[in-house]
C-alpha cells in the first residue's frame, strides 16, 4: 500500500517537474490532474501536500456540464469547480531525485517540450493558413470597393493605406444621401438629376421644360405628386446642384402653368444640371 | 489770440464722404449696346474669361483657316446676366487681335437675310463706329494697302523706281546721264521693308501715308501706283470685277481719305457694272458679299456677326407674331452659313427666349444651331452658358466700381477695398440673387442706404444743433465771464457738409423723365447718348451712303413706334404702318416705308417714304428706282416723300428731268431735306427703344414714347407726313 502510494507521489512529482506553470492536484473529465480521483489518489495527494513536495500556485477555473449551450431560452444548470494548480517544491525535486534515475526525469522534461513544441507548430499552422485568408479575403475586398468606389483623387493602389483610404471613402459616400438612396424623396432626386444630366449629354441647347422632368419621374415608376416634385426641385436647387430657369414669355402663353413653380421673384419654368 | 478747432476725422468718416461726393457707382447697372462705354469702366477680366477665351477662340478658327465653313454659337443667358458686357469685351476688349464685329441694332423680318446682312456689313464698314479704338475701315484699308503697295512697288524696275522721285532742276540731267539713281533705289527699298514690316501695335491709322511721306512719295502716285498693280493683277469676270472695284476704293480711302467712291460702288456701283446677263437682285447681294468676304479672308481678317439682344431684335414689333420672326430670324442664318464660308455667327440670347423658340424650329435649323465647333485647348463647343458669377468673382466686380471712388483717398490702402460693405454682405447677396444684374441692383440700394442714410442722419443731428443753437441765441441771461487769462475770443464756424444735388436721394425726382420702374434711367438722357453715338458713326463720309439699309429700316422702326404709340401730327393720324417695303430690283434703292395716314372722317393717305442719298451718278438711279414705286400695280401708295440730305437738295440733270417727268403725270411727289441729326435720330431709335426696354423689369411694357418722339422729333414727323393746314 505503502508502496502504491509512494509511486503515485513520484509519478505525481514527476509530472509536476516537467509543468512548472502547474497542474491540478486531480484531474476532472476534461483536465488530467497528478493524482487520480480515487481515494488512493486523493491520499497520496494530501500526503505529498502535507510533507510540503507540491504548493498550490493558483486555481483554475473550468465549468463542467455543457458549457457550449448557454442562452437564454433554456436553463441549464451549470456546476464551477475551481482545481488548485500545484507545482513541484525545492523539497519535492529533491525527494524526486533522491528516489528515482535524473535520466528519468530529463525523459518526462523532453515529452513535455515535445508536447509544446507540437503544440507551437499547430498554432504556426492555424496562424499562417488565417494569414492566407486575410489576404485572400483583402485581395476581394479592393476589386469590390474599387467597382463601389471611384476616388477623385488618384490614391496609392496597394498598400493598406489604400484600402483604408478606399474604406473611409467608401464608408463616406455611403453616408451621403444621394449615394443609397433610403427614401423617395432621395430616389426622386435621383431621377431629377439622371434626367437632366441625360438631357445636357443628348446635346440640347436649351434647357429641359418642367413637365417633360415631372414626366420622367412618372416613367421611372415614381407617383409623387407635383408638390412633391417642386419639394424635390427647390431640394436640389438649394443645394446647388442645378439650375431653374424663368418663363420670360407672356404668362398666357406658358404651355403647363401647373409645372411652373416660383423661385425668388421668378416663374421657373426650365431646369438645367449644374457642373 | 484766436482759437480753432481741429476736426479729425477717422478714415471710414472721410470715406463715405469720398463715396457721397463720387455718387453711387452701382447706378449703371447694365449694358445699354456693345459699345456701351459704361462696360470699359467697370471690366473685371476675370469674369467670363474662360466664355471669353473660347469666343475668341473661335474667332480665331476663321483667322488661321479663313474659309471654314460658317457656324453658329449661342451665347445663353438670363436678362442680365452680362452677355452685352462680354460682346463688349470682345469688340473692345484688349483681348485678342483685331476682327470685323457686326454687331446689328435691328432685325429686318422682310428683308431677304442675305441682303440684310449685306447691308449691316457695309454699314459697319464705313460707318463711324469703332472696334478696338480703331475704325474698321481705316484698319482694313492699311492692312490691304500696305500689301498692295508694296507688291507694286517690288515690281517696279530700275527706270519705274527713279520715277517715282522727279528731280528738280539739275538732277534732271544727271539721270540722263545715269547719275543719282542710288538714292531712288534705296528710298524704295526702305520703303518696301517698311511697307513689308507688320503694323506696330496698338493700331494707328495713317501709318502707310507716313511712310510715303518719308520716303518722298506722293500719296497721289502711291494710288496710281496702287491702281495700276490692281488692274493687273485682278480677274476681268463679274467678282474680279467687283473685287477691283472695292481695292480700289480702299486704296483711295487710305491714300486720299476719300471714302466717297468704295460708298458709291458698295451702294450703287455694284448693281451697274456690265453684265452680259442681268442677275437677280438676290445675285447681286451675294456676289457683292462673295467678294467682300474674299478680301477680308485674305488679309485675314475673320468676320463675326454677333447679334446682341435677340429678345429685342426679334421682339422690337410687340404686334408682330413673335415665332414667326424668330423662325424667319434662324432660317435666314443657316441660308447664310449655306451660302457664305467664314463667317462666325454669334448669337445672345436670353436663355428664356430660346428655350421657348428654339424647340419649335424645323430640324434642319436646330441642327446647323446645335453643330459642334472643335476649339484646340477646349474641346468640343456647342453653347456658351452664362450662369450667376460665384462669390469671389462678385467681390472683384464691388471692388472695381468702388475702386475709381476710395482711391481719390491717400489713405485708400488701409481701407477694405469693399467698404462701405461687409464680407457678409456680399456673401448673401452672391447667395440669394439670380443674376449679375439683379446682384448690382441690390448692391445699388444698399450702397443708397448705408452711404446717405448715414447722411440724412448727420442731417437730422445737425438740424437738431440748429434748434438748441436758436435756443441758446435766444436765452437772455448774461454770458458767463471769461477767465482773467482769455483776451479775447473768435468763434469760427466751420461749413456744413452738403450732398451734391444730383447725388441727393431726398430731392424729388423728375418724374416725367424717368422711366415708370422708377430705376434711375432717364429716357431723355438715354434718348441724347444714343443720338450722340449714331451722329458720331454718321459723321465720316461714305457713313450716310452706307448706312442707307439702316436708315430706312430706323424709319421703319419710328414710324411703327408712333403707330403703336399713338403719335400726332396735327390732324393725321397713323392708321398703318409697313416697316419696310421691298421692290424692284435694285438692293440698296429698292426700299421703302409705307405709312397711311389718316384725318378725321378722311380717307387714309397712303405714303411712300424713302431715302434719297445716291449722290453723283447715283443719283439719278436711286431717285428713279424710288419714283418706279409710283408705278406699281395694284397701287401701293398715293404719294411718295423722299428724305434727301440738305446739303444736297438741289435736282439737276437727269434727276431733274425724272422729277419733272413724274410730276407731269400727276404723280404727287415730295422732296424733304434731312439734317444729321434727323437721320442720326433715325439711326438712334431701334437702339435707344432697345436700352429702354434693357432697362426695364422683366415683363414690363415699354412706357408711352408719343411725347418724347413729338418732342425729339417734331420736324422729321411733320417731314414724314401729310402737309398740315395753317
Amino acid at each position: 500500500m505503502a508502496d502504491k502510494s509512494n509511486q503515485l507521489i513520484l509519478s505525481a512529482l514527476s509530472r509536476a517537474a516537467a509543468t512548472p506553470a502547474g497542474v491540478p492536484l486531480h484531474g476532472g473529465k476534461a483536465v488530467t490532474g497528478l493524482f487520480p480521483t480515487n481515494a488512493a489518489g486523493k491520499q497520496a495527494a494530501q500526503r505529498s501536500q502535507e510533507d510540503g513536495y507540491l504548493c498550490l500556485v493558483a486555481v483554475e477555473d473550468a465549468v463542467s456540464g455543457d458549457s457550449g449551450a448557454g442562452g437564454t431560452a433554456t436553463l441549464v444548470k451549470k456546476k464551477t469547480t475551481g482545481y488548485p494548480l500545484c507545482a513541484i517544491t525545492e523539497k519535492g525535486l529533491t525527494y524526486l531525485l533522491s528516489q528515482v534515475s535524473p535520466r528519468q526525469v530529463l525523459e518526462d522534461f523532453v515529452r513535455a517540450v515535445e508536447a509544446r513544441e507540437k503544440q507551437a507548430d499547430d498554432l504556426l499552422a492555424i496562424a499562417h493558413q488565417m494569414q492566407q485568408s486575410l489576404s485572400a479575403l483583402k485581395a476581394n475586398a479592393e476589386k469590390v470597393l474599387q467597382h463601389t468606389y471611384q476616388p477623385e483623387s488618384s490614391p496609392e493602389h496597394g498598400g493598406t493605406g489604400s484600402l483604408r483610404t478606399m474604406l473611409a471613402g467608401f464608408l463616406q459616400e455611403d453616408a451621403s444621401p444621394q449615394a443609397a438612396p433610403a427614401s423617395p424623396a432621395a430616389a426622386l432626386h435621383d431621377i431629377l438629376l439622371a434626367e437632366l444630366t441625360r438631357w445636357h449629354s443628348a446635346g440640347a441647347s436649351e434647357d429641359c421644360p418642367l413637365p417633360h422632368l415631372f414626366q420622367a419621374t412618372r416613367n421611372a415608376k415614381l407617383n409623387g405628386t407635383i408638390g412633391q416634385f417642386h419639394d424635390a426641385l427647390r431640394q436640389l436647387h438649394d443645394q446647388g446642384q442645378i439650375y431653374l430657369h424663368p418663363w420670360t414669355g407672356p404668362l398666357y402663353d406658358i404651355p403647363e402653368p401647373p409645372y411652373t413653380l416660383l423661385i425668388g421673384h421668378e416663374i421657373a419654368y426650365y431646369a438645367s444640371i449644374r457642373k | 489770440m484766436s482759437t480753432a478747432t481741429a476736426v479729425t476725422r477717422t478714415l471710414p468718416e472721410r470715406a463715405l464722404e469720398v463715396l457721397r461726393r463720387a455718387g453711387n457707382p452701382f447706378r449703371n447697372y447694365f449694358a445699354r449696346n456693345p459699345d456701351d462705354e459704361v462696360c470699359a469702366l467697370y471690366h473685371v477680366p476675370e469674369l467670363f474669361a474662360r466664355e471669353r477665351e473660347q469666343l475668341l477662340g473661335v474667332v480665331d478658327l476663321y483667322r488661321y483657316a479663313p474659309t471654314t465653313h460658317s457656324e453658329v454659337v449661342p451665347v445663353l443667358g438670363s436678362k442680365g446676366s452680362g452677355k452685352t458686357h462680354l460682346l463688349h469685351s470682345i469688340k473692345h476688349g484688349p483681348e485678342g487681335t483685331w476682327q470685323l464685329l457686326v454687331t446689328p441694332g435691328t432685325y429686318q423680318r422682310d428683308t431677304d437675310f442675305l441682303e440684310y446682312m449685306l447691308f449691316q456689313l457695309i454699314d459697319t464698314l464705313l460707318g463711324g463706329g469703332k472696334q478696338k479704338n480703331t475704325r474698321p475701315l481705316e484698319y482694313i484699308g492699311e492692312q490691304l494697302v500696305r500689301n498692295l503697295l508694296r507688291d507694286a512697288l517690288a515690281q517696279l524696275t530700275s527706270t519705274e523706281r527713279l520715277d517715282l522721285f522727279p528731280a528738280p532742276g539739275l538732277g534732271r540731267w544727271t539721270r540722263r546721264l545715269g547719275l543719282g539713281g542710288s538714292q531712288a533705289q534705296e528710298r524704295t527699298q526702305w520703303l518696301i521693308d517698311s511697307l513689308a514690316r507688320p503694323c506696330p501695335l496698338p493700331f494707328q491709322a495713317g501709318g502707310i501715308l507716313r511712310a510715303c511721306s518719308e520716303a518722298g512719295i506722293e500719296s497721289a502716285k502711291a494710288l496710281e501706283l496702287v491702281c495700276a498693280h490692281i488692274s493687273r493683277t485682278e480677274k476681268h469676270d463679274t467678282a474680279g470685277l467687283m473685287r477691283r472695284h472695292i481695292l480700289d476704293g480702299l486704296a483711295r480711302v487710305v491714300l486720299l481719305h476719300d471714302e466717297s467712291e468704295l460708298a458709291s460702288f458698295l451702294t450703287y456701283g455694284f448693281a451697274e457694272l456690265d453684265f452680259h446677263v442681268r442677275p437677280t437682285r438676290q445675285d447681286l447681294v451675294l456676289a457683292l458679299f462673295k467678294a467682300i468676304m474674299q478680301v477680308l479672308q485674305e488679309l485675314r481678317i475673320p468676320v463675326v456677326a454677333a447679334f446682341d439682344q435677340l429678345e429685342d431684335l426679334l421682339l422690337a414689333r410687340r404686334t408682330d407674331d413673335g415665332r414667326r420672326t424668330a423662325e424667319s430670324f434662324f432660317a435666314g442664318i443657316v441660308q447664310s452659313m449655306h451660302h457664305l464660308d467664314g463667317i462666325s455667327f454669334l448669337i445672345f440670347a436670353e436663355r428664356g427666349l430660346w428655350n421657348r423658340f428654339v424647340p419649335s424650329l424645323d430640324g434642319y435649323i436646330q441642327d446647323r444651331l446645335n453643330n459642334p465647333i472643335h476649339l484646340p485647348n477646349h474641346g468640343t463647343l456647342k453653347t456658351l452658358r452664362l450662369e450667376a458669377p460665384a462669390l469671389d468673382l462678385v467681390r472683384r466686380i464691388v471692388e472695381a466700381r468702388l475702386r475709381p471712388a476710395l482711391e481719390k483717398l491717400p489713405d485708400f490702402a488701409d481701407l477694405s477695398p469693399i467698404f462701405p460693405f461687409t464680407e457678409e454682405q456680399i456673401a448673401l447677396v452672391a447667395r440669394t440673387e439670380p443674376t449679375l444684374r439683379d446682384m448690382l441692383q441690390q448692391f445699388r440700394h444698399q450702397f443708397d442706404h448705408v452711404v446717405y442714410s448715414a447722411q440724412t442722419d448727420k442731417q437730422a443731428a445737425r438740424q437738431e444743433d440748429k434748434e438748441i443753437e436758436e435756443a441758446i441765441v435766444e436765452n437772455r441771461l448774461p454770458e458767463p465771464e471769461l477767465p482773467s487769462e482769455v483776451k479775447s475770443v473768435v468763434v469760427v464756424h466751420s461749413p456744413t457738409e452738403e450732398t451734391p444735388a444730383s447725388c441727393d436721394p431726398g430731392l424729388p425726382l423728375d418724374v416725367s423723365r424717368e422711366t415708370p420702374s422708377g430705376n434711375g434711367v432717364n429716357m431723355v438722357d438715354l434718348w441724347d447718348q444714343e443720338l450722340r453715338a449714331a451722329r458720331r458713326k454718321l459723321e465720316p463720309e461714305g457713313a450716310l451712303t452706307g448706312a442707307t439699309r439702316e436708315l430706312q429700316s430706323g424709319l421703319g422702326a419710328f414710324l411703327q413706334l408712333c403707330h403703336e404709340h399713338g403719335a400726332k401730327v396735327g390732324p393725321w393720324r397713323l392708321h398703318h404702318v409697313v416697316g419696310e417695303w421691298t421692290f424692284g430690283d435694285h438692293p440698296t434703292y429698292g426700299v421703302m416705308t409705307i405709312a397711311h395716314w389718316v384725318c378725321k372722317d378722311g380717307q387714309p393717305w397712303k405714303l411712300g417714304i424713302g431715302l434719297f442719298l445716291g449722290r453723283g451718278p447715283a443719283k439719278p438711279r436711286d431717285l428713279g428706282t424710288k419714283l418706279s414705286a409710283l408705278d406699281v400695280e395694284p397701287t401701293v401708295i398715293d404719294h411718295l416723300i423722299l428724305l434727301r440730305p440738305e446739303d444736297d437738295l438741289s435736282l439737276t440733270g437727269k434727276s431733274k428731268s425724272l422729277w419733272q417727268e413724274a410730276e407731269r403725270r400727276g404723280q404727287h411727289t415730295r422732296l424733304e431735306p434731312v439734317s444729321l441729326d434727323g437721320f442720326a435720330a433715325l439711326s438712334a431709335l431701334p437702339r435707344f427703344v432697345a436700352s429702354l426696354t434693357e432697362s426695364l423689369p422683366e415683363g414690363q411694357p415699354l412706357p408711352n414714347l408719343a411725347d418724347l418722339l413729338q418732342e425729339k422729333c417734331e420736324k422729321l414727323l411733320e417731314q414724314v407726313c401729310m402737309p398740315v393746314q395753317g
